[in-house]
């Protein structure tokens, strides 16, 4: 009997769920989503896709690409955790359904020769 | 005389909540001899640990399960720290104790909502997965994603809860304690479950340790036995008495995982202040790889005892892991429950152990 005085207030009190897509989600704060790359923050340096478990991400140094598969990323969020630059970060939602498959790419602005570095010249060790 | 024959049970069956695949010897209704057959959801998840570097395999055995996730990872990285000598900060300790309690109450909450489902009790079913989802949403505020909360790491875990989210934590335990009263009292007083359950697959104690049987499958035949009393993690600072009942059927089975979950939200009870009380450090940076060595943890899962074993020979890949799933003890139990009974009771009995065919097959 217990349980049908909580089965009586369910029906008094509507529905538990949502009423999608009516009804919109509300992120909760921390939670992982989409993952995004901050590209002017990124160097590049191919940490993130050395580290993916799931292979999700590539980088290409010499054409200064990131390429992120969406339908591949597990969302460990481990290579927002090991960025050195802090240049990738999670939406709190997940990404939109989509009817075809398909990657993101990132390209970066040409790099800015460093003084120190010089551009063919050999660097100092 | 009723014809002997030979009927094939799953892996795709209506009944049947995991892909495990039986051949069912049975004369009439009455099954007289079990064979079970593995592999159908075999991943090759052992060999892939292997080629896959250390910290990443921790995202890779998380994965071995889909209900108790985070206890795997825990498994696997008590092995690790094991090997590469790492003192986990004791913050981090009781946050894996949270997250691992946590795990244990979605994971017997869904469990008692697949029963309900096999008795027919459909009402019960839906609210057992609606409180269910109070724990999901719990994870997610926590750790960001609702069951596989990639929380653990080599060395810690991967965040740190201020004193506001213990708070929002300590609400939502408050009102998952008073949702369970109406939901336990059904399970334990409603007389068609007992009718259906009592009796069903009954085991004794000495049976249940001959066979190897874990989890509340052993506490069920009155075995007082729980890896969290080897105080792994956070447990060595915390009171845990393992719940037995000592009937050794399918009831009591239920009996033991309802207490369990009452179990589980007392230990959270007694770990949230002593988060309030110890700031500190969560994870503690680890940048060597392992040298040549070996370790073993065992810790405990919703279904039992789960075993990592871990062999590296020194760089970044490690040469072996293994993983014993708690369900893969509990089949020999299985086995030598069915036999006896009628073939309408299969379903029912399989579910009774709680079987994680994807954890067994890897």
């Amino acid at each position: 009997m217990r349980l049908l005085h909580t089965l009586l207030r369910n029906v008094a009190s509507g529905p538990v769920t949502r009423r999608y897509p009516k009804v919109p989600l509300v992120p909760v704060a921390g939670a992982r989503g989409d993952l995004r790359l901050l590209v002017d923050r990124c160097t590049f340096c191919t940490a993130c896709a050395v580290r993916c478990p799931a292979g999700a991400l590539e980088v290409d140094r010499k054409a200064r690409t990131w390429t992120f598969n969406p339908y591949r990323c597990i969302y460990c969020h481990y290579c927002v955790e090991i960025c050195p630059f802090h240049a990738l970060e999670m939406a709190p939602l997940g990404r939109e359904p989509a009817a075809a498959k398909a990657t993101v790419t990132e390209t970066g602005a040409a790099p800015v020769p460093s003084p120190s570095r010089g551009t063919g010249a050999a660097s100092p060790a | 005389m009723a014809e002997r024959m030979v009927i094939p049970f799953g892996p795709q069956h209506p009944s049947l909540v995991e892909p495990i695949h039986m051949q069912l010897e049975v004369e009439g209704d009455t099954v007289l001899g079990v064979r079970p057959a593995f592999g159908f959801v075999h991943r090759g998840l052992e060999k892939l640990a292997e080629k896959r570097d250390w910290r990443q395999n921790v995202y890779l055995v998380e994965r071995t399960c889909g209900i108790c996730s985070f206890i795997h990872s825990l498994g696997y990285c008590l092995a690790l720290e094991e090997l590469l000598g790492v003192e986990v900060p004791p913050r981090a300790d009781l946050l894996r104790v949270m997250w691992g309690e946590l795990h244990r109450i979605q994971s017997h909450y869904l469990w008692l909502g697949l029963l309900a489902d096999a008795v027919g009790f459909e009402s019960l079913f839906m609210q057992t997965w609606r409180n269910r989802e109070r724990v999901l949403d719990l994870n997610e505020l926590t750790a960001g994603n609702r069951i596989v909360v990639s929380m653990c790491r080599v060395g810690g875990t991967a965040r740190d809860l201020d004193a506001e989210m213990l708070d929002r934590v300590e609400a939502t335990l408050d009102a998952a304690e008073s949702e369970f009263g109406p939901v336990e009292h059904t399970f334990r007083e409603d007389g068609g479950i007992a009718r259906r359950l009592v009796g069903l697959g009954r085991i004794t104690r000495e049976e249940a340790l001959g066979l190897g049987a874990v989890g509340p499958v052993l506490r069920a035949t009155g075995e007082a036995s729980d890896s969290r009393l080897l105080g792994y993690a956070g447990y060595g600072r915390l009171q845990v008495a393992p719940v037995t009942q000592a009937g050794g059927d399918a009831y009591a089975r239920l009996l033991v995982r309802l207490g369990e979950i009452r179990q589980s939200m007392a230990l959270l009870r007694q770990v949230l202040p002593l988060l309030r009380q110890e700031p500190g450090e969560t994870l503690v940076p680890v940048r060597k790889d392992p040298t040549a060595g070996e370790a073993l943890s065992r810790v405990e899962q919703p279904r039992g005892e789960l075993i990592y074993y871990v062999r590296a020979t020194g760089g970044k890949l490690l040469d072996r892991v293994r993983i014993r799933t708690p369900t893969f003890a509990n089949l020999p139990a299985l086995v030598h429950m069915v036999p006896g009974n009628e073939i309408g009771q299969v379903p029912a009995l399989v579910l009774s152990i709680d079987p994680c065919v994807s954890c067994t097959e890897r």
